[in-house]
């Protein structure tokens, strides 16, 4: 308890300035990897199928990335405060059926994406307060959710049977199929989440305390961080952004598909993980998410393409997202 | 002559740049019970871990039951017979008394099929009452036990491998007078049953009432191998400190002004009892005692990390509601945690993410960063607080103990900074970073700004602070003025009877 | 003090549902307690029962487990397809198990030795496993024509059909093993307090490898009582499923005296739900209003049982 400060202590540590060269190597050496290993996959792609390289289809990469990419960033929230968020899959689907429901009923677009939002923002406060309030699991909170979303889902329409418009109106046809100064809308849309999120997250003072709850809660709490909060808001809004993907996925099927969230969500999955990797010291980053997007998203397109079936590439995304586990866990590891 | 159980001979254990245990010759015979004192850092702690294996010696002869070792793990030292109790945790809480005493041991029936329930708990029992001469309802669950009582049945579950060697690292903390006492009788009765008993502890009132010799460690060595019949708390305090110290002139910092800062009053937590005290403008308050005696807790209860059942802060005059530490800072008051790595600071962000991260509204407008400001600000207090950085940009991590002490303590500098509450803030560090760390206190009170300062060493508080306050279980029991500091005194009222020893 | 009342909340809440929720439906349907039904209902429960039980023992060692409703299928089709190409049933099974404990195994390694997280990387094999399940079946119902099924499944021993005879076993051998071997007790102690368990001398990965070879086993066994009692596999069956098993462990917990996950508890919460199930839907209820109902009730329990922890939760 009394320490004597007569014993010889010579500056012990090295005074290790920056990481130890080691590790930079490391890293560096995974990233390279990655990358190398995408433009491997895009080469291989290219081959195996002529229309690969195609405008149209880079095209419709590049609309599935719209939708996958902002279910990504929602998740990438959750995993910065070491947490997952998987409601959702299932909003998606339920923002499909509520915006294809009310136009069929009649309504104006502006109110069936308001209705949308309502849904979304519904499933999130419910997340929120099982995860920050009632301090669930938040794996069990949220995938008790999204069942009970999907439940919903399957109860309204009678076992998942799509609503489907036969007239869709234009404006919401041209949510997917429109463009805004000469950009596809839903690329648009990305664009602007991307640049939202990235303001927030990098630039603004709300990131820097979200990454610091995630990083260690009890800095946070001790620098005055209003921890719970934070916690709260993140998995609100990790749920409410699957609401545009919804609204965008139903424009471009013109109809609501109770079920269709689940492929994006472990896409968005994969991605949020990958930009663990793509990171700098593992933190979960809105580029390297948005890399994350663009990978799954082009494999996904590829091996369509390929005439790979979809339930060979269910097995495929699964063994993705654990190797994408793996290295993300090899990378991060403290020792 | 008694057997020796234990000898170790000529034990040397270096750490990079730390010469932890020189040349120690530490011996135990059976059936004694051996206090070890020291002062932290004085190497006992490192003694007994390669005792219990966890620590292998660079050097020496280690000998046990006339066997001599040479190869140390901690599963080789439980089979040879040698068990120690520590402070933490180690029971499963929803376990009963008599699974958690038999936990590895389990008793069975019918040729090993099935667990005998009943014979478990009649063998736990039987293992309380011969050993321990306690009685516990073996079916109660380990987490609706008191403190006391855990440690009880950690005991238990030690014995049942018969262990030659019981080794007790600070037992007395979390126990009240009449389980210390159950504790003192069991001891008594292990010993007479032949176990040998190691006793590491701070409390010299108890190592006089249950040990029969001491061992006395200070930087590195032993220093002396006493009969506590023949000796008195002086004695032992003097082989610890070394004699005593002059005190050093305090000419180094100015005389805080008369004006009040903060005043505390009537706090209680669950530890803390009746704690008041007052500080002054630019004053410099040490605040004294062993380990876990409350100094944590009021830190962080002031702060507003803990929770506090009562209790009124006021600073300049004014109210502060407590139990916030966003309001703590915003009124200017600063802590900086002795866990420096899973609170100081954000490990894994870099200078400038922790150096603003206390108070960062100021380096935002509408929300978004002021990276410029934040920039020059950090490159600033890296100049001023002179942290060995390439730059802002590196992950504090990293850096050297001291360093990262430094960026820590600097994030408050962001603030106007009333009071600033140090909780071990040079622990780990070494000499140069140490000395830098009390020039900038030095500078902070002379500026103005009160220092609360809570340490182990006494050094420190004889070199920086106007007054001292010393506490023991969880209550204040002195506050004693800089004139009047010597160690002798302030530890005598942290660990000892309060004996007053003046000077020398 | 407070931690009592609120352990035995979860408790009683629990309790209170069950009990209220047998008793109402009872009201409704006067055929519920109709000793055939009964049977039937138990019958229903050990499609959950049994992969509750493995997860239970897999989630006491401190791990999860997602995968099983693809090992599951996984399984289940690769013995219908080898049984409809003529592969004696005794081989067919045997591939079954082998599968089933090269996925489990791998999911151990990758968890225990790996340090990947269990609730990620048994969400990907799920993810992945339900993608193979459904290569090998093509998307149709595999069926499983044999005469020992047919008998397996309408015949009766002592007046109990053989699933309720499983159903018996495996909460017997498993409740022995957890509750009356050592080995459970270590399995608990490992899963509470590692470190405890290490300085107990417990050698702590392999304990946490054993519920693995549970899991394997019992998702192996689910899978031969789906092709039985329903003379096949029909696509991802198993998968909705999954939240009921989840909620029968943690419905297990719930009603537990010390709140620990337990298997009696779990095999109760199983049957319980397939209790409810069954009079909802003899009360007329849809069976998505069923599963609606079941996230819900799985939502509250846990809720019930975490309101009593002050942290958040980081995985």
């Amino acid at each position: 308890m009394f320490s004597s400060n007569k014993s010889e202590r010579k500056p012990s540590e090295a005074i290790q300035v920056g990481k130890p060269a080691g590790r930079k190597l490391n890293e560096f050496l995974i990233n390279a990897s990655v990358f190398m290993g995408f433009a491997g996959v895009l080469v291989f792609f290219s081959i195996s199928s002529s229309s690969f390289l195609t405008g149209a289809n880079i095209t419709d990469i590049f609309l599935r990335i719209s939708i996958t990419g902002p279910i990504a960033f929602g998740i990438m929230l959750s995993i910065i405060l070491k947490g997952i968020n998987l409601t959702p899959g299932a909003v998606v689907g339920l923002v499909g059926l509520t915006v294809t429901a009310t136009i069929r009923a009649g309504y104006a677009l502006p109110t069936a994406i308001f209705l949308a939002f309502l849904v979304g923002a519904a499933f999130g406060l419910v997340t929120a307060f099982a995860v920050a309030k009632a301090k669930m699991n938040p794996f069990i909170a949220t995938v008790a959710i999204m069942f009970v979303g999907d439940s919903v889902a399957r109860v309204t329409t009678q076992g998942g049977l799509p609503i489907y418009i036969y007239r869709a109106p234009e404006a919401f046809s041209n949510i997917y199929r429109g463009s805004t100064f000469f950009i596809p809308n839903p690329i648009f849309i990305l664009l602007v989440t991307v640049l939202i999120y990235y303001l927030v997250l990098e630039r603004m003072k709300y990131g820097r305390r979200l990454y610091a709850a995630g990083l260690s809660i009890k800095a946070a709490r001790a620098a005055g961080i209003r921890v719970n909060l934070y916690y709260g808001i993140a998995y609100f809004f990790a749920t409410l952004s699957a609401v545009l993907p919804g609204i965008i996925v139903a424009s471009q099927v013109r109809s609501g598909q109770p079920l269709i969230g689940h492929a994006y969500l472990w896409d968005g999955i994969g991605a949020a993980f990958l930009s663990t990797i793509i990171s700098k010291g593992g933190r979960p980053n809105i580029l390297g998410a948005l890399f994350g997007a663009v990978v799954l998203s082009t494999v996904d397109n590829g091996l369509t393409l390929i005439g790979v079936p979809f339930y060979w590439k269910e097995f495929a995304r699964g063994l993705i997202i654990l190797a994408i586990l793996v290295v993300a866990t090899l990378k991060n590891r403290r020792t | 002559m008694a057997e020796k159980i234990l000898e170790m001979r000529k034990i040397n254990k270096i750490f990079p740049g730390v010469h932890a245990v020189k040349d120690v010759d530490f011996s135990v015979e059976k059936g004694e019970v051996r206090a070890l004192i020291g002062k932290n850092g004085a190497g006992k702690s490192t003694l007994i871990k390669v005792v219990t294996g966890i620590n292998v010696p660079d050097s020496g002869e280690f000998w046990f039951d006339s066997a001599e070792i040479k190869h140390f793990s901690p599963s080789d030292m439980n089979k040879f017979g040698i068990e120690a109790i520590y402070q933490e945790n180690d029971l499963v809480g929803h376990f009963n008394v008599a699974q958690s005493i038999l936990l590895n041991n389990e008793i069975t029936r019918m040729k090993g099929l099935t667990i005998d329930k009943r014979k478990m708990h009649e063998q736990a029992a039987e293992i309380l009452s011969k050993h321990l001469m306690i009685s516990l309802d073996t079916r109660r669950l380990v987490r609706d036990l008191s403190v006391g009582e855990r440690q009880l049945v950690q005991i238990a579950h030690c014995l049942v491998k018969k262990p030659k060697l019981i080794i007790f690292d600070e037992p007395t903390a979390p126990l009240n007078a009449s389980e210390i006492e159950r504790l003192f009788a069991i001891i008594r009765s292990l010993k007479k049953q032949g176990s040998t008993i190691v006793y590491i502890s701070h409390r010299l009132e108890e190592i006089f009432e249950i040990a029969d010799t001491v061992t006395i460690m200070r930087d590195g060595e032993k220093v002396a191998d006493l009969e506590l019949a023949k000796s008195n708390e002086n004695e032992l305090i003097k082989h610890m400190t070394g004699g005593s110290f002059e005190l050093v002139a305090q000419d180094i910092h100015h005389k805080p002004s008369e004006e009040e800062m903060l005043s505390v009053s009537d706090m209680n937590t669950e530890y803390l009892k009746e704690v008041a005290f007052s500080l002054k403008k630019g004053e410099v308050l040490g605040v004294f005692g062993a380990e876990g005696a409350g100094q944590e807790d009021l830190a962080r209860a002031v702060f507003g990390l803990k929770k506090a059942t009562s209790g009124r802060l006021e600073l300049e005059g004014r109210t502060v509601k407590l139990g916030k530490p966003d309001r703590a800072i915003k009124m200017g008051i600063g802590y900086v945690s002795r866990d420096r790595k899973e609170e100081g600071l954000v490990q894994d962000f870099n200078i400038l993410e922790n150096v603003t991260l206390a108070n960062i509204d100021k380096y935002a407008r509408f929300g978004f960063l002021k990276t410029k400001e934040e920039q020059s600000t950090t490159k600033k207090l890296i100049k001023k607080l002179s942290i060995m950085c390439r730059n802002f940009r590196n992950v504090v991590r990293y850096l050297s103990g001291g360093n990262q002490q430094k960026v820590a303590i600097s994030r408050y500098f962001t603030l106007k900074l009333k009071v600033l509450i140090l909780d071990y803030p040079t622990s780990g560090i070494d000499v140069e970073a140490k000395s830098e760390v009390y020039d900038i206190l030095k500078e902070l009170s002379k500026e103005g700004t009160s220092i609360i300062l809570i340490t182990p060493e006494y050094e420190e508080i004889e070199a920086l602070c106007h007054r001292s306050l010393v506490m023991r279980d969880g209550k204040i029991v002195a506050d004693i003025d800089g004139s009047k500091f010597s160690e002798d005194l302030l530890l005598s009222w942290a660990i000892g009877t309060g004996n007053s020893r003046e000077g020398g | 003090m407070l931690n009592i009342i609120k352990r035995n909340f979860s408790t009683s809440f629990t309790i209170f549902i069950f009990a209220g929720v047998i008793i109402t439906l009872a009201f409704i349907s006067p055929s519920f307690f109709d000793f055939y039904n009964i049977l039937s209902v138990l019958g229903q429960a050990t499609f959950v029962a049994i992969p509750a039980v493995g997860l239970s023992m897999i989630m006491i060692s401190g791990n999860f487990n997602l995968s099983f409703v693809g090992v599951i299928g996984v399984s289940a089709v690769t013995v219908g397809v080898l049984m409809s190409r003529g592969v004696p049933l005794f081989i067919a099974l045997l591939v079954g198990l082998a599968i089933c404990l090269a996925v489990d195994l791998s999911n151990a390694f990758l968890i225990i030795k790996m340090k990947i997280h269990p609730w990620l990387c048994t969400l990907a094999t799920m993810l992945a496993m339900l993608g193979l399940e459904t290569a090998i079946s093509g998307g149709y119902f595999i069926s499983a024509r044999s005469s020992l099924f047919m008998d397996l499944r309408f015949g009766s021993f002592l007046g109990f059909p053989f699933a309720v005879w499983i159903l018996a076993l495996v909460f017997l051998v498993f409740y022995y093993v957890m509750h009356k071997r050592p080995l459970g007790f270590h399995i608990y102690a490992v899963g509470t307090n590692p470190e405890a368990a290490r300085k107990a001398g417990i050698k702590v990965d392999l304990v946490k490898f054993i519920p693995w070879i549970f899991m394997a086993i019992l998702s192996w066994v689910t899978s031969f009582m789906y092709l039985i009692q329903l003379s096949g596999y029909p696509p991802e069956a198993a998968n909705i499923s999954l939240l009921t098993v989840i909620l029968a462990v943690f419905f297990g917990m719930a009603i537990s005296t010390k709140n620990v996950i337990n298997v009696p508890g779990t095999v109760l919460g199983a049957v319980f739900v397939a209790l409810m199930g069954n009079g909802l839907s003899l009360a007329g209820v849809s069976s998505y209003w069923i599963k609606l109902v079941e996230g819900v009730i799985l939502i509250a329990v846990i809720m019930s049982n975490s309101l009593g922890s002050d942290e958040l939760v980081q995985l």
